[in-house]
């Protein structure tokens, strides 16, 4: 599946959700949707569910809008932290409810995945507690195995262990039916190793869109004496500054070869990769100064 | 993968899940009435004690039925099979409904008839007094909409049984409708103005019918060949108006 996003716009009142947000996702891989509070990640993947219209610019899917488009929507699943207090269904119900709409749906990975979840199947789903409710969401994304798989910060509430099965199944299921997977999240150092690619959205824009190994390699953490470090960096982004009386650390984004590396070393200093979470922190630290 | 066939899906979806509920409403007013026969002197035919709590019934589950929109937009179903669904769903309801209530009437009859010498009160749904009381005077008037006995005109009786729940049903999923899409004064808006058009049709019908129509209203009086046109006319903008509120609605988020 293709999806283009073009100088996409969407606006409640005077206020800017989305501006000119434009990109292209092209592989069924694993797509980590990066922003802080209010940057605009759920609505941009809410009008690529056709929950909403955008007020300005286009989104395609297979170059078609999918807004009000039978063929696109029943191949694109959104799940988001949704209450479920008014649903008196038991889960096995509810599912099924569903499997008649999802072409896809595979009911019995539906029921291995309750199992995993510890999950009662005779429960009224409504008096799931808000974990179990999480896990009924990630089990409706896994198991309708839709082309495009969009979960929006659904682990709310889940306990590490559950969030674990979650991390693990996503994989498998994914290396068995590759699709396009969206994981829009704030638990980046926990979910980081999950991605293929990285979007990283601020006040609405889109900051960069990268793969993920080479946006990791672009970030660096540069450890040593405050001289030597200040000439060192001199040229490059930096990000982030840390001064620890004499010694001072300066994480710098931008390539940095291997020759520049051995200088470093060469000269006393500490190069040392930095983690997907420092990068979002800083990088959005420093659009927002 | 091509699937035209959702609004299908959706309306067996709807009509069941409906029914479901009509159940639990013709159950409690069995029950009700099975307990009024024995304990009290004489008690309405269920056909017409259902007849007045089936407005009430469908005007409230028009009014629920918005909250099948997310859902469907959640599953991929789009806003137009969801209406084209729902609105075949609501017209399923309006008919099998009267049949229901027409059919436990006649069966409680003969088995009552049987076993004892029990009698039904002759249903009096056209009392129109006007007590000077204005908001009583409608809500009276809203309650008993136009009613045909089955004994003198079963097909007629059922047909406009089926068009009185039809219009409130519409009425409710209007209002619920507006209030799902707008803000609460606009949603109090389209429920003065919902309840003026189930007025105006409740006359209409009337009109046609030949029945007593309530002093307040008795400045329209339409021909029959014109009033008939107008109710149809009627349905179809509260239909459209549904339409036109829900086809481009955002789904909210909670």
């Amino acid at each position: 599946m293709n999806i283009k996003v073009e100088n996409l716009n969407l606006n409640y009142g005077n206020h800017t959700a989305l501006e000119d947000v434009s990109f292209e996702l092209n592989e069924n891989k694993i797509y980590g949707l990066l922003g802080r509070n209010g940057a605009g990640k759920t609505s941009l993947l809410s009008i690529l569910a056709s929950f909403n219209k955008p007020s300005k610019g286009a989104i395609t899917v297979d170059g078609e809008d999918p807004f009000e488009n039978a063929n696109i929507m029943q191949h694109i699943t959104f799940l988001y932290d949704k209450s479920y207090k008014n649903e008196a269904e038991d889960i096995i119900n509810f599912l099924e409810g569903i499997e008649r709409y999802r072409p896809n749906f595979d009911m019995s990975y539906a029921e291995e995945l309750i199992e995993k979840f510890k999950l009662q199947k005779k429960k009224p789903i409504k008096e799931f507690s808000k974990g179990m409710q999480s896990a009924l969401n990630v089990i409706i994304g896994l198991a309708s195995r839709t082309p495009v798989t969009i979960f929006d910060e659904v682990y709310l509430g889940m306990d590490a262990p559950s969030r674990d099965i979650f991390y693990k199944e996503l994989l498998k299921d994914q290396q068995d039916y590759p699709r396009m997977m969206i994981l829009s999240t704030h638990l980046v150092s926990e979910m980081e190793y999950l991605f293929d690619e990285v979007i990283l959205l601020n006040k609405g824009k889109v900051l960069l869109q990268e793969d993920f190994h080479s946006l990791i390699s672009k970030g660096a953490s540069i450890t040593g004496n405050t001289e030597i470090v200040d000439d060192f960096v001199k040229n490059m982004r930096q990000i982030n500054v840390k001064q620890l009386g004499g010694m001072k650390s300066v994480t710098i984004y931008g390539e940095l070869h291997d020759d520049q590396k051995q200088a470093a070393v060469d000269k006393g200093l500490d190069v040392s990769p930095i983690s997907l979470h420092d990068l979002f922190v800083h990088l959005t630290e420093e659009e927002n100064e | 993968m091509k699937n035209h066939r959702n609004y299908l899906k959706v309306t067996l979806d709807m009509f069941v899940i409906q029914l479901m509920w009509a159940f639990g409403v013709l159950g409690v007013l069995l029950i009700v009435q099975i307990f009024k026969l024995f304990f009290g002197n004489n008690t309405d035919q269920y056909y017409s004690a259902f007849f007045i709590i089936a407005n009430i019934f469908t005007f409230v589950i028009g009014i629920i039925a918005i909250h099948f929109l997310p859902y469907y937009v959640e599953n991929g179903v789009t806003r137009k099979d969801y209406f084209k669904g729902a609105t075949l769903a609501s017209i399923g309801l309006a008919i099998i409904l009267p049949f229901l209530a027409w059919g436990i009437s006649a069966l409680t009859q003969l088995i009552l008839q049987s076993i004892s010498s029990l009698t039904f009160k002759e249903p009096n749904l056209d009392a129109m007094t006007n007590d000077g009381n204005l908001v009583g005077d409608i809500i009276q008037f809203l309650i008993l909409t136009p009613y045909v006995n089955p004994e003198n005109n079963l097909i007629l009786s059922l047909g406009i049984f089926s068009l009185n729940i039809l219009m409130y049903y519409l009425a409710g999923w209007l209002i619920g409708a507006a209030f799902y899409r707008y803000h609460t004064v606009i949603g109090l808006g389209f429920i003065a103005m919902t309840l003026a058009v189930l007025t105006l049709v409740n006359v209409l019908v009337r009109n046609t019918l030949n029945l007593p129509v309530l002093e307040n209203y008795s400045f329209i009086d339409l021909p029959r060949n014109i009033a008939i046109p107008v109710i149809v006319l009627i349905a179809l903008i509260l239909i459209g108006s549904i339409r036109s509120i829900t086809k481009d609605v955002t789904i909210k988020m909670h």
